[in-house]
């Protein structure tokens, strides 16, 4: 049997992979002017990055503001257009690979139900006027999915699933905490019963002891629904927590990947090994043996960023071939699975984080 | 005994909002001593800024201080009036927020702002007040200082913003340095940098520090003391390693609990605290932390624990304390 194939050959992707990206370039205008606004110039926010999320597990992007991170995740979304590359998604091994950037029709309303985003401020994100019930609702009815008391059946189901219960669902945010009010995130995001979720900055925003019950709650939901995770976040400690795989962004641009035992062990990029090592710990024995690495001078322009490698205006360390000017350093393979984009790769020193 | 710097007594303050008398800062008594960096941890709404404003006269209504005592170099700041108040703010004691534009005019260039500050409290032409500023944005290690002076608040990014703000808290070699979450809107590696900075000035100049902070790691790091506030009570009061090592309240626990370590096995199921924070209007009778405290008991329901001395320094609000502290080592 032949089987014929179409112009547009349906794009590949291991059935083990959820969600594939390949060179994403995302560039935002910058304008100038009161009356007459003009371009004069582009901020080029992702600039050309690569990565895959295994389908049950969690990838983090990680990195300071202005890396480029939380665009990344608009992008997956399609939420903003990006410039160039490709964003490959599956629900499931069966299910057919939708390329986001050029799906519509069917394929961009099933993977519109099938990616959700949870966002960083539970409050903001949430309609003040609307009820717990109708906020958890809404994703139904903009679907056209069930009448009205099988919803109310699924907004029960989903309260309790998050650890609310009934007695919620007539309340407004404001009458919650900002614990409750992220539950009410995830239950709206969990409404459609997506495959694959973005999590962007979901505890950053909440008191320590709250943060906690959040991130149980996330990995408990992971494993009982299967979920794929895309994680933002720029807490190190939240991160090494949630992930399974990491990748690290400067300037646009990942400079580090791998799984996340790896990183975080034997980071060889040296903005990861600045990073770790800044991070606080709270154990005061710990920070009085450990070293930081301080980074001298402060994030340049996006708008105009250093040629060659852009962490080297910060780089502690030494240029002597002057290839960091010159070359743009490209990501390498140095042991499997673990990636980075620099051309003097660091060894593990008593610098990094586990002194 | 060394002489406090700084002696809070019974400090109370509270805020007047439509829904009624919030208590943000509840009976809360602590000492400074010279050269001492004191970390002060809670969540949002334990009080532990407001403490700081109190301290400061900076509770503006709808808020006010409406009892207590905190003796500065022998006067009770709470007794002083605007006029006095404001020649020991800048002077005596700095204090750094953590937005920094809250401390920076937005319409007036730096070294207008250093130099007017620099001759309120000393006694300087302008050329001289010029030169020291040029030296304090040095010493923060901003690149042409001299240069920089002209510039505005908006031509310096976020890291340098703070940086500029403790050159000009520094500037008049303060006693007392209140840091307000100085660091807490700046990014990791930037914020490394900045407390590495303010806190080796504070040391080459010999000057005492409060700071404020939500993260324990940002505290573990460069505190010698930790007091640890709960919705307006300071519940726990230890030397650094003890906190961490001997976690003496229950909440000091959860908390230490409830953050992820960098270090430890990363799929460990973190062990939170349940519930929030109670709600100030109607703070929970007896002690504040027992409807989320695995250890209450009637007692706790009822009657709000004194602080007790675990010996040392240490000094715990929890009827349990004695109980407990061995029971929470083990189970760490």
């Amino acid at each position: 049997m032949t089987t014929l194939q179409s112009p547009t050959a349906e794009p590949s992707l291991d059935p083990d992979i959820a969600l594939s990206v390949r060179g994403l370039v995302k560039r935002f205008p910058v304008k100038e002017g009161s009356f007459v606004r003009r371009t004069v110039g582009w901020v080029e926010a992702v600039s050309g990055i690569d990565f895959d999320v295994r389908r049950g597990t969690t990838m983090s992007l990680v990195g300071e503001s202005g890396c480029g991170k939380s665009t990344t995740a608009r992008c997956v979304l399609g939420l903003v257009a990006p410039d160039a590359g490709s964003i490959l998604f599956r629900a499931s091994p069966d299910d057919e690979v939708v390329d986001v950037r050029t799906a519509n029709g069917s394929d961009l309303r099933t993977f519109r139900r099938q990616a959700q985003i949870v966002f960083q401020d539970p409050f903001a994100s949430l309609n003040p006027r609307m009820t717990v019930e109708q906020i958890v609702a809404e994703p139904l009815v903009v679907h056209r999915i069930g009448n009205r008391s099988s919803r109310s059946e699924r907004v029960r189901e989903l309260l309790e699933l998050v650890g609310l219960t009934p007695r919620h669902a007539a309340r407004r945010p404001a009458q919650l905490s900002g614990g409750q009010q992220q539950r009410v995130g995830i239950a709206r995001a969990l409404a459609l019963d997506p495959s694959l979720v973005v999590l962007d900055e979901p505890v950053s925003a909440l008191d320590v002891s709250v943060q906690a019950q959040i991130l149980n709650l996330l990995s408990d939901l992971q494993e009982r629904l299967g979920l794929t995770y895309l994680f933002i976040a720029h807490d190190l400690s939240v991160v090494h927590h949630v992930s399974d795989d990491v990748a690290v962004m400067y300037l646009g641009r990942i400079v580090e990947q791998g799984p996340r035992d790896t990183v975080f062990t034997r980071p060889r990029h040296p903005y990861t090994q600045a990073l770790l090592s800044a991070a606080p710990v709270p154990d005061p024995e710990t920070e009085r043996v450990r070293t930081r690495i301080i980074l001298e001078g402060d994030l340049p322009s996006p708008s105009n960023p250093p040629s060659g490698c852009r962490f080297r205006t910060r780089c502690p360390v030494p240029d002597a071939e002057q290839l960091c000017a010159s070359e743009v350093p490209t990501l390498r393979e140095l042991e499997p699975g673990h990636r980075v984009a620099c051309h003097h790769p660091q060894e593990v020193g008593d610098s990094v984080f586990f002194a | 005994m060394e002489q406090p710097l700084l002696d809070v007594r019974h400090l109370r303050t509270v805020f007047m909002t439509d829904a009624g008398l919030v208590r943000a800062v509840d009976d809360v008594s602590f000492d400074l001593r010279p050269g001492e960096r004191l970390g002060v941890v809670g969540e949002s709404g334990s009080g532990k800024s407001a403490t700081a404003k109190s301290i400061m006269g900076l509770i503006e209504p709808p808020g006010a201080v409406i009892g207590g005592e905190a003796w500065f170099n022998g006067r009770d700041l709470l007794a002083m009036d605007e006029e006095e108040l404001s020649q020991i703010r800048g002077r005596d004691i700095a204090i750094i927020f953590q937005d920094p534009m809250t401390a920076l005019d937005p319409v007036f260039t730096i070294g207008d702002q250093m130099v007017e500050t620099l001759r309120t409290h000393r006694d300087l032409t302008r050329r001289q007040a010029r030169e020291v500023a040029a030296q304090a944005l040095a010493d923060v290690h901003i690149p042409n200082p001299s240069r920089r002076l002209d510039d505005y608040p908006h031509q310096f990014s976020g890291g340098m913003r703070q940086r500029v703000v403790i050159a000009m808290a520094l500037m008049c070699s303060p006693s007392l340095i209140i840091a307000d979450e100085p660091t807490t809107a700046l990014d990791v590696t930037t914020q490394a940098q900045v407390m590495d900075l303010m806190l080796g000035l504070a040391d080459e100049r010999g000057a005492a520090v409060m700071l404020i902070a939500h993260d324990l790691g940002v505290v573990a790091g460069f505190c010698e003391t930790v007091q640890v506030m709960y919705a307006g009570k300071l519940v726990e009061r230890s030397p650094v390693d003890d906190l961490y090592r001997q976690p003496g309240h229950p909440y000091t626990r959860g908390l230490l609990d409830s953050v992820s370590h960098l270090g430890a096995g990363g799929d460990r199921r973190l062990r939170s605290i349940p519930g929030a924070p109670p709600s100030l209007l109607h703070p929970p009778r007896g002690c504040r932390f027992h409807p989320r405290c695995d250890y209450a008991v009637d007692l706790c329901r009822e009657l709000e624990p004194e602080p007790l001395s675990l010996g040392g320094e240490r000094l715990v609000s929890c009827h349990f304390a004695k109980d407990l502290a061995p029971t929470l080592e083990d189970a760490r």
